[in-house]
Order: C-alpha cells, then sequence, then structure tokens
C-alpha cells in the first residue's frame, strides 16, 4: 500500500495520503468522441443525454481557452483519465462501505458529522456514487436526493427539463467539457413549501493519477420550499496535473430559498474550473457560500440571475492563496427584473507567494430598475512575495439603480499586532488572530465544522509560512 | 387657518392615518402627542406632500387653499413649513448658499438677506460660522434642530410643523429650543405652530393653547395643558379607554 | 493619452470642456512621490465618455489619492476604468481611487471598472465605486423648503461635485 509520507511540511498535510486503486473499470487517458460514447453506454443512459454529451464535446473542442484568469497552459487534454468507476455499487448503509473507502472518510472525520448533521450522503469516490442514504421522512415529503445518474435514470423527465438550461454547453470550453463527459454529483429536488432543515452534504474525493473530476449537480426548490446544500472537498497529493471542472445548476423559484456552501481544499496539483450559476425567481433567495483553500488554479465564480421581481442573491467568498497558489474567484450578479438586489462580499488572504485575485461583475439590464447592489471586498497580504488583484466591473443600465462597490488591500496592521503580543500572546498567534478574525464574517456562514475545520486549515498553511520565514 | 379635515393616510398600502380632523388658527399653538407607532410623524410627512405616503381621502386647506394635491415646493410657497425631526444632509450644499436660494424662491428681496440672517443667528444665539458649512453635513443631532430652528426664523412661513424637536436633547438643550420657538413666535404673533412631541417637557418653557392626542391613526382627545399632566399620570392607554366615554373639546386660556 | 510623474501634482479633469475621451497614465517613480487626480464629467444628451487611468507605484512612499465624479443626464454613457498598481518592492505606499456617479437621467448607462494589482504587502490601497441617483429623502427636504424639484436636483448635483452654488 503506498502511503505519502507526512512531515509537517507545507506540501504534506494531513489529507495528503491515498489508497491502492480498487477499480473495476478505467478508462484509457485522453478524451476523444468513443471515450463519451463509452461513458454514456456504461452508465444506460437515455439516448437525449447521449446527444446533448456529443454534441457539447464538438462544442469543446471549437472553444478556445479563456484568454483571461490563470495560467492554464500547463493542461495537457490527452493526459487525463476522464472517468473511472469503483467496484462497488451504490450501498445504503454506512457499514456496507469497502474498508478502502471507510477508511479515507474515517481519516476526514465523517462519521461524527454523518450522526450529528446530516440528512443524506452522497460520497463520490472516483467520480461514481457509491453511498447514499435519504432519510425516510425526506422521501415522504417528496424531496428527491440522488446521485446524477441515478436521478437520470429514474426522474429523466424532471431531469431533462432542468439540465443545461442555466449553464448550456456552449456557456465556455470548461462547461462544454463537463457537458461531454460529466459523472456523479448530486441531483436535488424539493417540492413546493417543503423546507429541508437539515442541510444536504456531499463528499468526495480524487485517488487515481491524473482523474479528472467532472460532476454535475442539478438543484431545484419549487416555490415556498428551502433547502441547504454543503459540498466540502479533500484530494491526495500528486505531482502531475489533476483536472477538476465541475458545473452546478441552481434553479430557485418564486419564494424559495436556497444555500449552497463550499469549501474546496483540493491538493496544490489541481485545477479547478467551476461554473456555478443560479436562475433565482420571483422573491426567491439565492446564497453561495464559498470556501477556497486548495488547488493550484481555481477560476470560480459563483453566479446569481436574478430573473424576476423581488429576487434577491448573496455571495459570500472566502479565499487563500498560499505558496504556487492562484485563486481567481469572485462572483456575478446579473440584475434582469425590477426591484431585484444582491450582494457581494469577499475576503482574500495571500501569503508565500500565492496571488488571490477577485473578479467579480454586477450587471443591470436596461428594463431592471430600482435595482441594488452592493459589494465588498477586501484583501489581506500576509508578505512582500505575495499579490492581490481586484478586477470588478459595474455595468449599470437599469434606471434608478442604485450600486456600490468598495475594495480594499492591506497588510496585517502593526498596531494590532503590537497590542496583541503587549498582551503576551506570542507574533505567531498574533497573526492567527488577526487572519481568522478577518475572514469571520464569511467562516461564520459556514457550519461549525467547516468554520473550526477552515480556521484550522489556516492556521495551519500560516504556520507554515512562519516556518519558511525563518 | 390651516384646516385638516377627516385625513386618511396609508404607506405601502397599510393604513396610519384613518381620519385626523384638527384646526389650527393664526397665532395658536398646539401640541400632538401619541404613543410610538400612532402616525405623528407620518401626519407631519404627509403634511408636507412626502411621496412616501398615500393620501386616500380627506382634505388640508391653507388659508382657503387646498393643499393635498400641490408638490412640497408649492406648499411652502404657500406657507407650510415643517422641521424635520431627522434633517438630511445634504452635501457640498453649503448653508449660506441653501439659504439665501430659498429665501429668494419663497419671494423675500434679496438684498435684505443677510441683515435677516444675521438678525436671525443673533436672535437664536447661533454663531455665523454654521454659515460656512455644509446643509446639516456632520451636525450633531443639537446642531441639525438648530438648523431647523434658523431656517423656521429666516423664511417666516405662515404655519409651521415642529416633528419631535425635543428628540434627544438634553434638558438645558431643551430650553434653548423652546426659548428660540417662544422668541421665533414674538417676532411672528401670527404664526400658527402645530409641534407633535412624545414628552411633555417642553411644555415647561412653551405657551399652549391646545393638546390633542393621537392614537391608533386618529385623534382620541382634544383638550388644554392638563390634558397632558393626565397623560403623565395614566398613560396613553388609559386615556384611549375614556377617550371611548368622555366628550372632546376643553379650551382652556394659556 | 497623458502620462504625469510625481513629486507633489495636482491634476484635475473637467469633462466634456476638454473632450469625451481622457486616457491618463500617473508614473509614480521617484520615492515620496504624491499625486492628488480630480475629474469631473458632466454628460447630457447622448455624450459618451470615455475614460482609463493608471496609477502606477514604482517607487516606496509614493500616495495617489484619485477622485472622479459624473453627473450624467438623460442618455448619457460613462465608461470609466481606472486601475491602481502597486510593483513588487514598494512597500509605503498609500493609494485610494474612488469614482461615483450621479444618474439623472432615465437612459443613462454607466459601465466601471476600477482595479487594483498590489504585489506588495506593505501598503494601504482601495477604490470604491457608487452609482446612484439623488436619495428621495434629500429631495423632499429641499422641495419642502420651496425649490422646485429642479432646482433641488441641480443643487444636490453641485454639492455633489463640490461646487458651491452661488
Amino acid at each position: 500500500m503506498s502511503k505519502v509520507k507526512s512531515n509537517l511540511n507545507l506540501d504534506d498535510y494531513k489529507y495528503g495520503f491515498s489508497y491502492p486503486e480498487d477499480y473495476v473499470f478505467k478508462s484509457k487517458k485522453g478524451l476523444g468522441e468513443n471515450i463519451v460514447r463509452g461513458i454514456s453506454k456504461i452508465k444506460k443512459e437515455p439516448l437525449w443525454m447521449l446527444e446533448y454529451r456529443l454534441n457539447a464535446y464538438k462544442i469543446f473542442l471549437s472553444k478556445k481557452m479563456p484568454a483571461w484568469g490563470g495560467d492554464l497552459s500547463k493542461i495537457d487534454f490527452d493526459d487525463i483519465y476522464y472517468y473511472l468507476k469503483p467496484s462497488q455499487g451504490e450501498v445504503q448503509k454506512w457499514e456496507d462501505l469497502p474498508k478502502g473507502i471507510k477508511a479515507t472518510y474515517d481519516r476526514i472525520g465523517i462519521p461524527e458529522a454523518e450522526q450529528k448533521y446530516l440528512s443524506g450522503v452522497k460520497a463520490q469516490y472516483e467520480s461514481e456514487v457509491v453511498y447514499g442514504s435519504l432519510l425516510a421522512d425526506l422521501t415522504k415529503k417528496g424531496v428527491i436526493f440522488l446521485g446524477m445518474d441515478e436521478a437520470l435514470e429514474k426522474h429523466s423527465a424532471l431531469v431533462m427539463e432542468y439540465f443545461g438550461k442555466a449553464v448550456p454547453s456552449a456557456d465556455n470550453k470548461f462547461s462544454a467539457l463537463n457537458s461531454a463527459v460529466w459523472s456523479g454529483g448530486s441531483f436535488i429536488y424539493v417540492p413546493k413549501n417543503v423546507k429541508v432543515d437539515l442541510p444536504l452534504q456531499a463528499y468526495f474525493r480524487m485517488n487515481a493519477k491524473k482523474m479528472g473530476q467532472f460532476e454535475r449537480t442539478l438543484i431545484i426548490a419549487d416555490e415556498g420550499s428551502f433547502v441547504s446544500y454543503i459540498e466540502g472537498c479533500t484530494a491526495p497529493v500528486y505531482s502531475a496535473n489533476s483536472l477538476h471542472s465541475a458545473v452546478v445548476e441552481i434553479f430557485v423559484k418564486k419564494n424559495a430559498r436556497i444555500r449552497y456552501t463550499t469549501v474546496q481544499n483540493w491538493s496544490k496539483n489541481v485545477y479547478n474550473l467551476v461554473t456555478k450559476r443560479a436562475f433565482v425567481y420571483e422573491n426567491g433567495i439565492m446564497e453561495w457560500v464559498d470556501g477556497n483553500i486548495g488547488s493550484k488554479l481555481t477560476m470560480k465564480y459563483p453566479s446569481i440571475y436574478l430573473m424576476e421581481q423581488g429576487a434577491k442573491g448573496a455571495i459570500l467568498s472566502m479565499a487563500f492563496a498560499g505558496k504556487n497558489q492562484h485563486q481567481d474567484a469572485g462572483g456575478k450578479a446579473v440584475h434582469l427584473a425590477s426591484k431585484t438586489s444582491s450582494q457581494i462580499i469577499s475576503k482574500s488572504i495571500s501569503r508565500g507567494g500565492g496571488r488571490a485575485s477577485y473578479r467579480g461583475l454586477i450587471k443591470v439590464a436596461n428594463l431592471a430598475e430600482n435595482c441594488k447592489s452592493n459589494v465588498v471586498c477586501d484583501a489581506l497580504i500576509l508578505d512582500e512575495n505575495s499579490r492581490s488583484d481586484t478586477y470588478p466591473i459595474m455595468d449599470v443600465k437599469g434606471a434608478y439603480a442604485r450600486v456600490s462597490h468598495e475594495a480594499s488591500v492591506n497588510k496585517v496592521d502593526e498596531d494590532q499586532l503590537f497590542y496583541l503580543t503587549s498582551r503576551g500572546v506570542s507574533k505567531h498567534d498574533a497573526a492567527n488572530m488577526i487572519v481568522n478574525g478577518f475572514i469571520e464574517p464569511i467562516v461564520k456562514e459556514f457550519p461549525m465544522e467547516y468554520a473550526m475545520e477552515l480556521n484550522r486549515l489556516i492556521s495551519i498553511e500560516l504556520e507554515g509560512n512562519a516556518k519558511n520565514r525563518r | 387657518m390651516l384646516k385638516i379635515q377627516n385625513l386618511k393616510v396609508n404607506r405601502d398600502g397599510k393604513e396610519v392615518l384613518r381620519g385626523v380632523s384638527l384646526n389650527i388658527k393664526p397665532g395658536e399653538v398646539h401640541i400632538l402627542m401619541g404613543p410610538n407607532g400612532s402616525g405623528k410623524s407620518t401626519l407631519a410627512s404627509a403634511l408636507m406632500g412626502n411621496p412616501v405616503f398615500e393620501v386616500v381621502g380627506g382634505s388640508v386647506i391653507l388659508d382657503g387653499r387646498s393643499l393635498l394635491n400641490l408638490s412640497p415646493d408649492k406648499r411652502a410657497k404657500f406657507g407650510l413649513f415643517l422641521a424635520f425631526q431627522y434633517p438630511v444632509e445634504v452635501s457640498g450644499v453649503s448653508m449660506r448658499g441653501f439659504l439665501r436660494a430659498v429665501y429668494k424662491e419663497l419671494g423675500r428681496p434679496v438684498e435684505s438677506f443677510n441683515k435677516d440672517l444675521e438678525k436671525n443667528l443673533k436672535l437664536l444665539n447661533m454663531s455665523s460660522a454654521f454659515m460656512e458649512r455644509f446643509l446639516n453635513d456632520g451636525f450633531s443631532g443639537g446642531e441639525k434642530k438648530k438648523s431647523e430652528i434658523l431656517q423656521l426664523a429666516l423664511f417666516s412661513p405662515k404655519y409651521a410643523i415642529l416633528d419631535e424637536m425635543d428628540s434627544g436633547l438634553d434638558v438645558s438643550a431643551l430650553k434653548t429650543v423652546a426659548e428660540s420657538i417662544s422668541k421665533i413666535k414674538a417676532e411672528n404673533p401670527d404664526l400658527g405652530i402645530l409641534i407633535i412631541t412624545h414628552y411633555q417637557r417642553i411644555l415647561k418653557y412653551l405657551d399652549v393653547d391646545f393638546v390633542h392626542i393621537l392614537s391608533e391613526g386618529k385623534i382620541s382627545r382634544s383638550g388644554g395643558r392638563e390634558l397632558v399632566e393626565e397623560v403623565e399620570e395614566k398613560g396613553y392607554d388609559k386615556l384611549k379607554v375614556k377617550s371611548q366615554r368622555s366628550k372632546i373639546n376643553v379650551k382652556s386660556k394659556k | 493619452m497623458q502620462k504625469i510623474e510625481g513629486k507633489k501634482i495636482k491634476y484635475r479633469f473637467n469633462l466634456p470642456n476638454s473632450g469625451y475621451d481622457k486616457k491618463l497614465v500617473v508614473d509614480l517613480k521617484n520615492k515620496n512621490d504624491v499625486v492628488d487626480v480630480r475629474g469631473i464629467i458632466v454628460g447630457r444628451g447622448n455624450e459618451k465618455f470615455n475614460i482609463n487611468i493608471e496609477i502606477v507605484h514604482r517607487a516606496k512612499n509614493t500616495s495617489a489619492r484619485t477622485v472622479v465624479k459624473a453627473v450624467l443626464y438623460d442618455s448619457a454613457q460613462l465608461n470609466f476604468k481606472g486601475c491602481i498598481k502597486v510593483l513588487k518592492g514598494m512597500r509605503g505606499c498609500d493609494s485610494f481611487l474612488m469614482q461615483r456617479t450621479l444618474v439623472l437621467g432615465e437612459n443613462v448607462q454607466v459601465n466601471s471598472k476600477p482595479h487594483l494589482e498590489i504585489e506588495e504587502n506593505n501598503v494601504k490601497c482601495s477604490h470604491s465605486v457608487s452609482i446612484a441617483r439623488p436619495n428621495e429623502e434629500e429631495v423632499f427636504y429641499l422641495m419642502s423648503r420651496g425649490l422646485s424639484k429642479d432646482f433641488a436636483i441641480n443643487l444636490i448635483a453641485d454639492g455633489f461635485i463640490g461646487v458651491r452654488p452661488l
């Protein structure tokens, strides 16, 4: 059994481990029409999905790489596996999970979380949904929470109604890629006026070399309903590059509300290029809570399209860019109807040569009157080798709009450091407190376990920084 | 006379004033009291024509002229003045420039502006340094009230509504404000005033002709000074109950 | 394009008095250079303004303050880009950019892109952009004093720009 050794060193951290590859099927490296067909065939998909994939593949080939954002030049599309299926089919009970997979989750600490927090869990192991358990009463209420594959099989018409409607294949090169080779992800449908009190969660991790993760998530909250979804992921460290290109589509119907929380902690060789978009209808509310800690390069801008009057959206984004990392994150709010409002709060930290960029768009369309939007982005740069950028755009055409945006870039305040150290706190701990205090407005929106994990991870990262400076 | 008859006002579709009637003759000082949420500030704003409020019934006649279909600036030109509870800050507009512009709009002779301003600054014990600042910009609560009072003095309206002039002021500031109002009244004996207040403190320093209690959007009781003492003793609730049984209109001289 | 260099410079521009486009590069290349840029734009009818300002801090302890205010009527349009750059090693820099637009027309369009590219941590940089109509309460207050709506709005616009009336 191969294990990556763990020193307390910047690049090795407690999630840097892996398990022997335990697969029945492993696709070839590289992408071609035959791979796309193969994926669809193994999953026994309806014809419409096969056609959708093939069409998307053509679009992927024709689209150019984005000329902005991070450095994507080292991605070699031919050097990646696009599909892996684990040896197990779906299991219903926690105890029935294969040992290797269970051990992974034990190490991360899921069992405790499962008891306290979860309504149902879909765990993704190498692109396939292995574990799922939907609590009885949710099913009774008509809530659907399945892996995308299963949802496609059991609720084909419902999936077809929404699939690709928020993020069409042609949206960008990576949504096209995802549309062609997607596998796994979650499907959630909440019927009218049903409120799901406990957050629904999903965990997944990548294990095989050069694995591509292309999960596809679709969430629909019907009128008056509420659901909260949490996605947190970890991945082992490899020297070869990994590609993660997910698509999340969300529909918040009249008077409904959805909160989608993500903690991303991919190992530092991963390219994380995600398209996340929510359509919000009359008086609906959408909240994206986004934590970006890992990956080599993340390009992710959760978007909210405010389609009808009274729709509201909020994007809370946190990014931590350490050595050799580039977090290019932010959010977009597009006001297409009158009396809509949006808010974006972004907090980023860069250190050890890392680069954190905020990229955002507030757009108020011509016919959207009386809209309101407020954006605040603050950045902390911890040392002279790191970098912070802010690239917001405000495009306002609608009448009676009120749009404001503020951004600032600072270092850790010397006065604050002095104050804390004068009380006996070590300089390292003081910096820790200040940095955690800086991101507190976003971290407090995460469920408690995540909040604690976030604070811990950041402390570990800062420790690495302190060590490097000595 | 400022004649308010059966005024009904809504906000965001909800009823706030349900038929308020009140008459103010030149030279009279009326007090309007009432618990929070009774609609006092709504009355002030609606009389001045704040577009946020919807008048759905009744009438307001100032010296024979109907005000309800007039924009706020026209109402001001006919002689109505509102001293705001929370005067808005307008940065970049100097006090002096603003006061002169209004003075001119109201038809006063521009040549006498400076003299008039100096006179009133002196009357109200205000420093002319005030004039170089921007309109209410960065003013403390007390300074904002002073700015309103100065405008009342300078613009000599026929009827003035003072919306909670006493809120947030300590005893000595309150005394100053009340004294200013008395002085202004002395200079303009025909000025009719409606003072909207939550506390009876201001009455220690002012002569008052009538007291009205506004409760749940209607005037529940009217009377003289002694009505105020009743409120202080019994609270608004007991008075409301009483109003359903007793008769209204007890006039008393100052 | 206009390039100005530091020491202690105050730079003012006024559009459309000097055209509809402005490209300005402010190069702070000497230690302790200070620059103060103020721009005022008043747009009417179908006027279109394109403004591109770059503030580059190439030396230590340089500071800049950039304020661009626009009052737009009718269908006027503003395309604004303002970038603050602090190069690596340029400690002690202090840079602030503000862009505010007062919208007074029904068909006004504003596209504003304030950017920050900061490669040094020992700095203080910030920017703020706002696009809004006159506050309704402000307009009501001024009207309640007898000023017509147009007069009130013009007074607010003058105050917004920083021109003292009368």
